[in-house]
């Protein structure tokens, strides 16, 4: 690779990045936590899609999924099935979430459960906590993830630690100077340079592949137990991934905070849908083209190959001056996850766990996120770089959007059904959380049927309709608040009522 | 109270049971939470569970699950796969035109009333 235009190609994107940082500094609100993590809740629909595109996709979705078609066939499948249907979930969640938010002035996940729950304070903090640990080893990954390729296609020209410390460096500085407002601009910038890649890389596959027919045939002529479920397949564990990253589309602590944005609930809806069709088609199936019909090139001995080193290997050989393209939607794709984790977790820490300690006023929470966003980016930095680190890096990163499962039944509880109670939404998150934890850590055994995620479910919804039913429901008022006064304003309330759903 | 008219306030108060202290489910909101009062809500709900196992019969290789070629097009299971997670962006095309849609105009009609 052309080591003078990979550098000049990363600086170039860098200094358009920190651009961009410096315009929405100027554009910020400065000492308004609305501004600084949610936008002022002013989000359009392009903006909304692109940082929905952007947050959610990673570098796993640009390396790690077509690798691993290539490696494990259709085991991975299910890649399309979550990334079709999660963002669905956005419209059926998401309208109470937002009006919620909006007439509250809620910022994370934990404003909203602890309110509902008669301003529960023990869940407000387990909400925090739970939320920092899903962040931390998933932006922990990010880091490492951009690093390892970037270090795997400059042929060891930037060197695992310097990339680590370069990107943290970098993500650093543009969150902490332009905040929400920095990274949903850079969002959509990043979502469009990987999706681009991603459509260009797909069209480029097809042509290497000799053409659509001859490129599919080739294919399974190669290697047809990859096209096929066979003895091996595991069903109790694609449900379990099929679930968990379904769900992780609302409950993710940084896409969550993405219901609260939007500017209308126009936005909101046709954003969701908008994106369930770019998901499918422009990430999914295109990496399903790329990692598919890779089976059938000639790529010399891929033994041992990990997943993330498909999609540099086949550039590498067949188009080495795209090389720099690709290590900019590299760090276009784990940047733009990175950003929205730091924001997330430090709204959290603020909010949740400080706010829940000390009275704060603007001025102290802002710079209280300030510097727990330094904190947090140097944590992330030492954790990635340390070998204990890299060694528990896998199962908490594997297990990271999982945890966010255990918001599932209080969350249902606060917008659809009156009767839950403030016990069972704690005893259900923190029992699920617990299982999940012992389970991935294992410190537990239960069968292998399904995976410490869906585990964890079932521990949660079992304490959660179990203990309500022992226990009194939440106060008269957060019950008006959150479900009697909002029964005319949404269609399905009013055809359970029998009135025409709109006036 | 967005998209909720004068009216329609003083008949939630008649007509809905959230707010009693002694129900202990209400008459309109999804039983246990999950499962929806309206016939339109159920068929979602419905759709939405059956998208899950028509997803889900490759693997257990009953239906979907091979790797001929289909309509010269692609690999069997991959095809089947995908016409299937195509139906679930038709469901959420459907749903933004029946409930989606609907919630949007009727805030919007709630702002346009608490504006007047």
């Amino acid at each position: 690779m052309n080591t003078a235009l990979t550098i000049s190609g990363i600086i170039l994107y860098l200094i358009v990045i920190f651009l961009v940082g410096y315009f929405a500094w100027r554009k910020n609100k400065h000492d308004d936590a609305d501004d600084w993590f949610l936008m002022g809740r002013r989000t359009n629909m392009f903006m909304l899609i692109g940082t929905l595109f952007a947050t959610w996709f990673s570098t796993f979705a640009f390396l790690g999924g077509p690798g691993t078609f290539y490696l494990t066939g259709v085991n991975w499948l299910l890649f399309g099935f979550f990334n079709s249907m999660g963002p669905i979930l956005v419209m059926i969640f998401g309208p109470r979430i937002w009006v919620l938010g909006k007439k509250y002035g809620f910022i994370t996940p934990a404003d909203l459960l602890a309110r509902y729950y008669d301003s529960s304070r023990r869940l407000k903090i387990l909400t925090g906590l739970v939320c920092i640990a899903v962040l931390f080893p998933y932006g922990a990954i990010q880091l490492s993830g951009i690093s390892v390729a970037v270090n795997s296609i400059s042929d060891g020209l930037i060197p695992y630690e310097y990339g680590v410390v370069g990107v943290a460096i970098c993500v650093g500085i543009y969150a902490v100077i332009g905040g929400t407002r920095a990274i949903v601009w850079t969002d959509v910038i990043q979502g469009f340079i990987f999706a681009a890649l991603l459509v260009g890389g797909a069209m480029a596959m097809v042509q290497w592949a000799g053409g659509w027919t001859a490129g599919w045939e080739n294919a399974v002529a190669a290697a047809p137990e990859k096209f096929s479920f066979g003895e091996s397949a595991r069903p109790g564990n694609y449900l379990t991934l099929l679930v968990l990253w379904t769900f992780g589309w609302i409950l993710t602590p940084h896409l969550w905070q993405r219901l609260y944005m939007a500017d209308s609930p126009r936005t909101l809806v046709l954003s969701s849908v908008i994106t369930s069709f770019l998901a499918l088609f422009v990430v999914t199936f295109t990496g399903a083209i790329i990692g598919f019909m890779a089976i059938g090139l000639d790529l010399g001995d891929t033994t041992g190959m990990i997943s993330d080193a498909l999609v540099p290997r086949v550039f590498v050989t067949y188009m080495p001056v795209l090389g720099v393209v690709l290590v900019i939607a590299i760090f276009a794709a784990g940047m733009s996850t990175l950003d929205s984790q730091i924001i997330s977790a430090s709204s959290s820490f603020t909010n949740d766990l400080y706010g829940s300690v000390d009275r704060l006023d603007q001025s102290k929470k802002m710079r209280a996120s300030r510097y727990f966003e330094i904190t947090f980016v140097v944590l992330l930095t030492l954790f990635t770089l340390s070998e204990s680190g890299r060694q528990l890096l896998i199962p908490l990163a594997s297990i990271g959007v999982g945890m966010a499962l255990v918001f599932l039944m209080p969350l249902i509880g606060a917008l659809f059904w009156p009767r839950a109670t403030e016990p069972a939404a704690f005893w259900s998150m923190f029992g699920g959380w617990t299982v999940m934890m012992g389970l991935q850590l294992g410190l537990i055994s239960l069968p292998a049927t399904f995976g410490p995620a869906l585990w964890g479910l079932f521990v949660s919804v079992i304490l959660f309709y179990g203990v309500t039913f022992m226990t009194n429901p939440v106060s008269l008022r957060s019950r008006q608040e959150f479900q009697g006064d909002l029964d005319m304003a949404f269609p399905e309330t009013r055809a359970a009522l029998g009135k025409p759903v709109t006036l | 109270m967005p998209g909720t008219t004068q009216q329609e306030r003083q008949m939630t108060t008649s007509l809905t049971d959230v707010a009693s202290d002694t129900v202990s489910e209400s008459r309109h909101m999804p039983m246990l939470g999950i499962i929806p009062r309206s016939k339109m809500g159920r068929f979602f709900l419905g759709w939405a569970f059956l998208n899950l196992i028509l997803a889900m019969l490759p693997v257990f290789d009953i239906l979907g699950n091979g790797s001929q070629i289909v309509f010269g097009v692609m690999p069997m299971t991959i095809f089947y796969c995908y016409v299937i997670y195509t139906m679930n962006c038709v469901f959420g095309l459907i749903y933004y035109f029946l409930r989606g849609s609907a919630w949007s105009a009727l805030h919007a009609a709630g702002r346009e009333g608490a504006a007047q």
